[in-house]
């Protein structure tokens, strides 16, 4: 005879924490005050790919309209920010960002040998490795190895942690919201299992697991400790989970958490067949999302001290294939926006009558991207986060 | 030397995903060598995966010549064909799954996983992946440079790694690379001449894509000169690997990825030393190897029993085995393996998966310590998900609600025949833990295990004990 799940359930005390443990004041390990200097950075990943000819249309150019003859945008529907070049009409939101110069755009960005592998390209924009080297720790793990004190000091809106957010000493905090993480790490004996962090374990594996349990249960009590109740201005927000994720972030933000680092996706770039509705739709989502986090940052007068920088791991091929789509690609355009970056374009298009197989070529290093805002924004050496010397691109007034 | 059931149990954990619990009671004090014959009878029987028949497009193929149906007709059943391919590799997994859970196999496809995450090769044909499985299984406890031979001529991994575009004219490299840097010698033992030596004797090495059967196209084959490792000769691909197998720093760098498999995180040199010359002396036959490490006293020390984190198949599995979790909806399992980041045939590169300490964050082992909890229905999976972050990704969009309401715990099979609350424990303990929780814990545990209601005792100590961090270390 079986007894069901379902029974079982009716009368289980799981969840309850038992009276066996009397819990132990938790301690935070290592420093109490962080050493956050006031300047953050949110990264926006555009998950899968996004086709960058098709965001920023050379609509004067002859040779974009022959490689695509479906698939291009025609003059009379792009966003025209200049004589040669326009928006997709779905960044219409971004358009005034551009006009006051908060809105930095950089053309073909890349790396040598690129890989066109979703995995191993978004592994090498994570890690900061070139395409030949495999690194297990990412760009902003190593940063905060170098800077900080708490996870809670890089957070990630996502249910697991991506290799750029890991780093060899310090990992950053991965949760999809907050309060999910406050219950999780309240769940069944968590928080008096991490009451004994400090004791003796059998081996150096089990001592790890307990000291990264600790510090999610301090995490999760930072935060519930710090978010307060001052969220946002809900009728302004557009509906989508990216959407969502951006809420939590302007909440933590305005909270006045001392999070260096904010980290979120959206993903679905991957435009293979029939690609016009669906990056339209996907691209008006991350610009609603973004013009909603900016209007509310200035709102509190926190966009001055936030730098937002939006990448996808490859960009894809100037041809159009046999299904309405695109397929894989390799330079690709990169966005930041804040107050101090030099707004406008800060170079041309990659030139498409000198293509490599069909692809673009890259002129700036993605590394040089990275090195410039840990220099100039967030005031860190990057020689040491990046693993050599790496010309920082003038992008970021300082 | 003789082996506690504690021991026993802990060889099961590192060769198989475990033992189940009404085994583990039955286990008495017993010579090794007894102990490991029997590991090697009962669990290193090999079946293939048989989800796919022939090959994808052969029969379309067949049909064009016999003139039954036409071109046309042919591009459009091939389309339909890769389409379907990219459905059915979730079958493929949960009938791979279903392999590492059967106590006749559980041994040789831990054994394949370990290849599959030193090959970590991906592809979208369901049919190459697997026949590329099936290629490791065969030649899984054999000689390595067989293995690395077939594999070397394997579809999924000429696909996956170029090779189809090496040719004289214009010779890829990626294949040649990772064949150092990752499934032989290791990096900084060969130079970067070595790797564009190496990658012209692989040129002409490619499949006939229809087929998946291997070619060698000697018009594209540089039959020239090649300085490898120190020689010299017109090496051919065959040769090149001749030359890796004999060099013995391949033996040391199989040792140490099979070391921290088998046995811990931490490397010991001088186990990892013994390992290697054992390896290479016995002509890289790894059946004997792995009778070796099970025959070694420091691999049952104390301080190696319960010492290694479990990577997410491991835990997924061990759920199966020690708490004879099962689905009515089998993508419970792609589900479980998505949510714990370690989906197979999936690898997130040619490098494999992380390893270790790696698969832990504040994230992960929360989510890791509330499975038990999610099981029986007390908590939910996170329902948000990102849609469709790639296009080519065959495990996402899983119906996590569903899935999860068809769980179910096989623990009333489970007969504890011990007589009070206290020997109950024990021996749960025992066997969950072989006897490493600490003592203070465990009397904690024995406390609240008496107060618990006769119906659902069984369940409150395994759940409870499946949630502490201890579970996650194997």
């Amino acid at each position: 005879m079986t007894q069901k799940r379902r029974d079982f359930l009716k009368q289980s005390s799981l969840i309850a924490a038992g009276t066996w443990l009397v819990p132990h004041f938790l301690q935070a390990q290592g420093p109490t005050v962080s050493n956050f200097q006031g300047k953050r950075l949110i990264v926006i990943q555009l998950s899968g790919g996004n086709d960058g000819l098709n965001t920023v249309v050379p609509f004067e150019n002859e040779l974009y309209y022959k490689a695509r003859p479906a698939l291009a945008l025609k003059k009379s529907e792009v966003l025209k920010v200049n004589e040669l070049l326009g928006f997709h009409p779905s960044l219409a939101a971004l358009r005034p960002l551009f006009d006051e110069g908060a809105l930095s755009i950089i053309n073909g960005v890349g790396y040598p040998n690129p890989d066109r592998s979703h995995f191993r390209s978004m592994d090498i924009w994570h890690s900061g490795s070139n395409s030949n080297e495999y690194w297990q720790t990412g760009w902003l793990g190593r940063y905060l190895d170098a800077q900080c004190e708490f996870p809670h000091q890089a957070i990630e809106l996502n249910n697991a942690l991506d290799l750029a957010m890991k780093g060899e000493r310090m990992k950053g905090l991965a949760m999809s919201n907050p309060q999910q993480m406050i219950r999780d790490v309240n769940m069944g004996y968590n928080r008096q299992l991490a009451g004994m962090a400090n004791d003796h374990h059998a081996h150096e594996g089990v001592g790890y697991l307990y000291k990264t349990l600790l510090e999610s249960v301090n995490s999760a009590d930072y935060l519930k400790e710090q978010l307060g109740m001052r969220g946002d201005r809900s009728r302004n927000r557009p509906q989508s989970q990216f959407a969502n994720h951006l809420k939590t972030i302007v909440q933590m933000i305005n909270s006045g958490l001392e999070t260096s680092v904010y980290y979120t996706q959206l993903g679905g770039f991957d435009t293979h067949a029939q690609q016009k509705n669906q990056q339209a739709r996907l691209l008006k989502q991350y610009a609603d999302g973004v013009k909603y986090l900016v209007e509310e940052l200035k709102a509190t007068g926190e966009f001055e001290n936030t730098l937002i920088m939006t990448f996808s791991e490859f960009g894809r091929r100037v041809g159009q294939n046999a299904s309405q789509g695109t397929d894989h690609g390799t330079a690709n355009n990169l966005f930041l926006i804040g107050k101090n970056v030099k707004g406008g374009f800060y170079n041309d298009l990659p030139d498409l009558a000198d293509l490599d197989n069909g692809d673009l070529k890259y002129s700036i290093d993605f590394r040089r991207v990275y090195a410039s805002i840990l220099e100039n924004w967030l005031n860190v050496d990057a020689r040491a986060i990046l693993k050599k010397e790496i010309q920082p691109l003038d992008v970021i007034r300082s | 030397m003789q082996l506690s059931p504690v021991q026993t149990n802990h060889l099961y954990n590192r060769a198989c995903f475990g033992l189940s619990f009404n085994r583990f009671q039955e286990i008495e004090q017993q010579d090794h060598q007894e102990v490991i014959k029997v590991l090697f009878q009962e669990a290193f029987q090999a079946d293939p995966l048989k989800t796919f028949g022939s090959a994808p497009q052969l029969k379309i193929l067949q049909q064009v010549r016999s003139g039954k149906i036409t071109r046309e007709e042919a591009r459009q059943l091939v389309r339909q064909e890769v389409q379907s391919s990219r459905e059915k590799i979730r079958e493929l997994n949960i009938e791979w799954i279903g392999k590492m859970q059967t106590a006749t196999s559980a041994g040789l496809e831990k054994l394949v996983y370990f290849w599959h995450d030193h090959f970590g090769v991906r592809v979208l044909n369901g049919y190459q992946a697997q026949a590329h499985n099936n290629t490791l299984r065969e030649y899984a406890l054999g000689n390595f440079k067989d293995l690395l031979r077939a594999i070397a001529q394997d579809g999924a991994m000429l696909s996956f790694l170029d090779n189809q575009q090496n040719v004289k004219a214009k010779p890829n490299e990626n294949f040649a690379r990772e064949l150092l840097e990752l499934f032989t010698l290791g990096r900084g033992n060969y130079t970067e001449q070595d790797i564009k030596e190496a990658a012209r004797a692989f040129t002409g090495w490619r499949i006939d894509r229809r087929t998946n059967k291997f070619i060698f196209d000697r018009r594209n084959h540089d039959e020239g000169r090649k300085v490898f490792l120190g020689r010299q000769g017109s090496f051919d691909g065959d040769e090149v690997i001749d030359i890796i197998c004999e060099d013995p720093r391949t033996a040391r760098f199989l040792a140490k990825k099979l070391y921290a498999f088998y046995v811990a995180d931490e490397p010991n040199e001088e186990h990892i030393a013994a390992m290697a010359e054992y390896y290479y002396a016995n002509d890289y036959h790894t059946e004997s190897l792995l009778q070796f490490i099970f025959s070694q006293p420091w691999f049952y020390e104390k301080k190696q029993i319960q010492a290694k984190i479990k990577s997410p198949i491991e835990l997924i599995n061990g759920l199966h085995t020690q708490l004879g979790l099962t689905f009515g909806n089998e993508a419970g399992w792609l589900l479980l393996q998505r949510n714990f980041a370690q989906d197979m045939f999936y690898p997130p590169s040619v490098a494999g998966w992380p390893k270790g300490q790696e698969w832990i964050d504040s994230s992960s082992l929360v989510n890791r310590m509330k499975l038990p909890a999610l099981m029986v229905g007390l908590d939910r999976i996170q329902e948000e998900e990102s849609p469709e972050l790639d296009a080519t990704d065959p495990f996402q969009n899983i119906d996590r609600r569903a899935v999860m309401q068809s769980a179910e715990l096989g623990l009333w099979a489970y007969q504890l025949s011990a007589k009070n609350d206290k020997e109950q424990v024990d021996i749960v303990v025992d066997y969950l833990f072989n006897k490493a929780l600490p003592p203070a814990l465990q009397q904690k545990i024995q406390a609240e295990y008496a107060q618990q209601t006769p119906a659902k005792k069984k369940y409150w100590l395994f759940m409870t004990l499946a949630s502490l961090p201890e579970y996650q270390m194997s």
